[in-house]
């Protein structure tokens, strides 16, 4: 009677399991700068997305609708990956925005996002920073965002950040803890996965908060290209998940960064 | 000082008042006694129609909307094309664009710059899910979906409407037109249901001391419990009644009322429908 009544049910209720992926892509420009001028073409970069079997994708160093790119990426990536998406903004940038980018092929219900704490030396300015204000709030305004998507049924809330690269750890710590608040990692309303260029490793002191609320995805990074340690994904609340096929994926001259990707299953 | 000249300053005063108003509150206006012609023949009053445009495209019926490539490059078109993009719209609904729909989404959203938010209505089963997505100007910091009996949401933002002022002459000419920039909290969705929509429309999402507009369509059979569902100082008005679902506004009758709702037909049963509201 229970597998009768199971299959009257409108969405399946096997285990809840996301191909799930981080990518800074460095804006399409590519290694080589080829991307620019030529119109940050995404072929190749979809090609080696569709690789990886992801069904939610995180990306950092996006652009969304600035002069310079010849068409809207995240739109592109969306029709040509089938996914739905959100823009989360850093700052203003030539007609358009810099910032970060959620894609996910299960349907987003909700969407918030929020910038990280950030001064500049000279009021308004949203790149570059000097002196006392470097060090205290990093060198651009960076942000945070999420999406709560439906995953056969159930709600889970990505998170996505892009963290400051100068490095002091207050900063990233600051920026962690703008991602708790928005988030609720600290009591998380839905399971939750948070991912990103945190541009540190991922247990370092700066990540100290996200490691005592959550799980770190522990990727065997040997052999990588670019920046090896940087991009990192965690899961709460702590023991919500199970992390398996943790891998990286060469992006050649695609990026300076690798794919970073895991299957994340729910622990129901 | 002459008698006279007190009078004109005390009646230019007026007209000042009567069209003054700011960014957050923008009001006044109404009719202005038009004077009269060197001939001594009296003018007819000049008007100002204060307009807010926001825009939904749909069957209003059970149908999804790009059931056939026609209609979906008609939808494209009139998105693109037809509202200039960006340039000529604010807040546009196409609803019914469903989970299936996300590739004209994407493709339409991209071409307009615009950016989209999906609005569940319902989940029809795994991977197959009803719902509009809603067009907007600028990357949101909040979309908030909240559920609903039955797989349904009810979504809320901040949206930046670009309301536009015009003072109309006797003969209908537009004399000159300022711009009103304004923002809202704006609240959408498409319900089927009578608790659908008591819980999407609760009294803590529309108080009286905000300023909160809806615009979203509901069976048809239903609409009388939105009636009763919307209280205080809102109210709520049909705008347009299709075969199965009707398009509604909702707003608070001390800053708002609906100057009308134009169609037109884009593609087969698929209509854009052009909601005007205006300030007081």
């Amino acid at each position: 009677m229970a597998t009768a009544f199971l299959a009257l049910l409108p969405f399946s209720l096997t285990a809840q399991s996301i191909r799930f992926i981080t990518w800074n892509v460095k804006s399409f420009e590519c290694t080589d700068d080829s991307g620019n001028g030529s119109g940050f073409p995404i072929t190749e970069h979809v090609n080696l997305i569709k690789t990886t079997g992801a069904d939610v994708i995180v990306m950092n160093e996006f652009e969304s609708f600035t002069s310079r790119m010849t068409s809207e990426k995240m739109a592109d990536l969306g029709r040509e990956l089938g996914m739905f998406t959100y823009f989360i903004e850093s700052y203003v940038k030539n007609e358009g925005w810099y910032g970060n980018v959620i894609l996910s092929k299960y349907p987003i219900v909700s969407y918030a996002s929020q910038l990280h704490p950030y001064e500049n030396e000279t009021p308004g300015k949203t790149q570059g920073n000097n002196g006392d204000y470097r060090v205290k709030y990093g060198e651009d305004q960076r942000s945070v965002g999420y999406a709560d998507i439906l995953v056969n049924g159930k709600t889970v809330r990505i998170v996505c950040t892009h963290l400051d690269h100068v490095g002091n750890t207050q900063v990233l710590q600051n920026q962690v803890k703008s991602c708790v608040e928005l988030a609720s990692l600290d009591k998380p309303v839905y399971p939750t996965i948070v991912a990103g260029d945190m541009n540190t490793g991922g247990t370092s002191a700066a990540m100290t908060q996200f490691n005592e609320l959550g799980d770190y995805v522990t990727v065997n990074r040997s052999g990588i290209q670019g920046y090896a340690n940087l991009d990192h994904i965690y899961t709460f609340p702590k023991g919500k998940w199970t992390a398996s096929e943790a891998r990286y994926y060469n992006q050649g001259k695609l990026s300076d960064h690798s794919i970073i990707a895991a299957t994340l299953t729910l622990n129901d | 000082m002459t008698l006279h000249k007190v009078l004109m300053i005390l009646a230019a005063a007026s007209m000042l008042a009567a069209c003054g108003g700011n960014k957050d509150n923008p009001g006044g206006g109404g009719n202005t006694p038009g004077g009269t012609t060197p001939e001594g023949e009296t003018k007819p009053e000049e008007t100002i129609l204060r307009e807010v445009k926001i825009q939904a495209v749909s069957t209003l019926s059970s149908t999804t909307l790009f059931s056939s490539d026609a209609i979906a490059s008609a939808v494209k078109n009139y998105v693109v094309t037809t509202l200039n993009g960006r340039n000529g719209a604010d807040v546009t609904i196409l609803e019914r664009t469903d989970s299936k729909g996300i590739v004209n989404v994407n493709t339409i959203a991209g071409a307009a710059y615009r950016n989209p938010y999906f609005v569940m209505s319902k989940i029809v089963s795994d991977g197959n899910y009803e719902g509009n997505t809603v067009l907007l100007n600028t990357p949101s910091r909040s979309f908030a979906g909240t559920s609903l009996p039955g797989g349904c949401y009810r979504s809320i933002t901040s949206a930046d409407l670009n309301g536009v002022a015009s003072k109309i002459d006797g003969s209908g000419k537009v004399i000159s037109t300022t711009p009103v920039p304004m923002t809202r909290t704006f609240i959408t969705g498409r319900f089927d249901t009578a608790d659908q929509v008591r819980e999407a429309f609760p009294a803590s999402v529309l108080p009286a001391s905000d300023n909160v507009i809806a615009v979203g369509t509901v069976k048809k059979s239903v609409f009388s419990d939105l009636q009763s569902t919307i209280g205080g100082n809102y109210f709520v008005e049909a705008l347009e009644e299709g075969p199965e679902y009707t398009l509604f506004f909702v707003g608070q009758s001390r800053y708002w009322s609906v100057n009308g709702c134009q169609s037109s037909v884009l593609s087969g049963s698929v209509k854009a429908y052009e909601v005007s509201i205006a300030w007081k």
